[in-house]
C-alpha cells in the first residue's frame, strides 16, 4: 500500500494527467494501426494510389525511382518498421500510465516500462534513419546504372529522439531507485 | 536478527490483545502481527513513543539486543 501514493492531492493529479496521457496514447495507436492498416489494404487492392503515395514521399530533384513488385513492398515494409516501434511505445506507455492511475507510481514494473519506452524512443531516429535510406535504396535499386541512391539524412528532430530516449531511461533507473526505497519504506511501520 | 521484539511479552503483561494494540496505536493488527514476529525492517519513532504510550512502559520493554554468534 505504501508504494501507491498516499497524498491524495498528488495522486490526483497524477491520476488525472495519467488518464488524458493513456486516452493520447490510445488514440496515437488507434491512428498508428489504422495507417498501416489502410497501407496495407491499399497494397492489395489499389497499388497505382500506393505507388503515388511512394512517389509523393520519395521523389525529388534529381532522383528518379523505379516501382516494381519488390521495390514497392521493400519500400512499404522500411516505411511501416518505425511505425511499428511507434506502436510499441504506445502500447507500453499505456500500461504506464493506466497503472498511474491506479496509484501504482513508485514500483518496479513501471521503471520497466518506462526503461523499455526510453530505449524504443532512443532506436527509433537510427532506425528511422537506416529505413528510410534502405527505401531509398530499394525503390532505386532497378534504376539504370548511375541513377541508383543511398541516401542518408539526420535532422535536428532525430537528435532530440536520442536524447529524449536516454533522458526516459535515466529516469527509468532513477525511478527503479525510488520503487528500491519505496519498497524498503514498505518494511518499516 | 540481533534486536528481538518482546512486544508480546509486554501485550501479555498489560492482558491486552494485538487487535486492541493496532486500534490503539493506529496502525494495522497485520503490522502488529509484523513487528511481534520480528519481519520488519525498522519501526518509526513516533509509532515506537505510541506503543511505549498505550502500554506504559519504556522502548526497552518491547525491544532488546541479543549479539549474534561471531559478533
Amino acid at each position: 500500500m505504501s508504494s501507491e501514493l498516499k497524498s491524495s492531492l498528488s495522486y490526483g493529479r497524477i491520476k488525472n494527467l495519467a488518464r488524458y496521457a493513456c486516452g493520447f496514447s490510445m488514440l496515437g495507436a488507434a491512428i498508428s494501426i489504422l495507417t498501416i492498416g489502410y497501407y496495407a489494404v491499399l497494397m492489395i487492392i489499389d497499388t497505382p494510389a500506393i505507388d503515388d503515395a511512394i512517389r509523393e514521399e520519395f521523389v525529388e530533384a534529381g532522383r528518379t525511382i523505379t516501382i516494381n513488385g519488390v521495390s514497392r513492398t521493400l519500400a512499404f515494409v522500411f516505411e511501416i518498421t518505425p511505425m511499428l516501434i511507434g506502436i510499441y511505445i504506445f502500447l507500453q506507455a499505456i500500461q504506464l500510465f493506466r497503472q498511474y492511475m491506479r496509484g501504482k507510481v513508485f514500483t518496479f514494473e513501471a521503471a520497466s516500462k518506462l526503461n523499455k519506452i526510453g530505449w524504443a524512443v532512443a532506436a527509433l531516429a537510427p532506425i528511422g534513419i537506416l529505413f528510410e535510406t534502405l527505401a531509398v535504396l530499394a525503390l532505386t535499386i532497378y534504376n539504370p546504372p548511375g541513377q541508383r541512391q543511398l541516401s542518408i539524412g539526420i535532422s535536428e528532430t532525430e537528435v532530440y529522439a536520442i536524447i529524449l530516449g536516454l533522458l526516459l531511461v535515466t529516469l527509468a533507473k532513477i525511478l527503479h531507485e525510488a520503487a528500491n526505497i519505496s519498497e524498503e519504506n514498505q518494511a518499516i511501520i | 536478527m540481533a534486536i528481538i521484539v518482546t512486544l508480546d511479552i509486554m501485550l501479555a503483561k498489560r492482558k491486552m490483545r494485538s487487535k486492541e494494540l493496532s486500534e490503539l496505536v493506529g496502525i494495522t493488527e497485520q503490522n502488529i502481527s509484523l513487528l511481534k514476529s520480528g519481519k520488519v525492517k525498522g519501526i518509526r519513532f513516533d509509532t515506537l513513543e505510541k506503543i511505549c504510550q498505550v502500554l506504559d512502559c519504556q522502548p526497552a520493554d518491547i525491544l532488546s539486543y541479543e549479539a549474534e554468534d561471531g559478533s
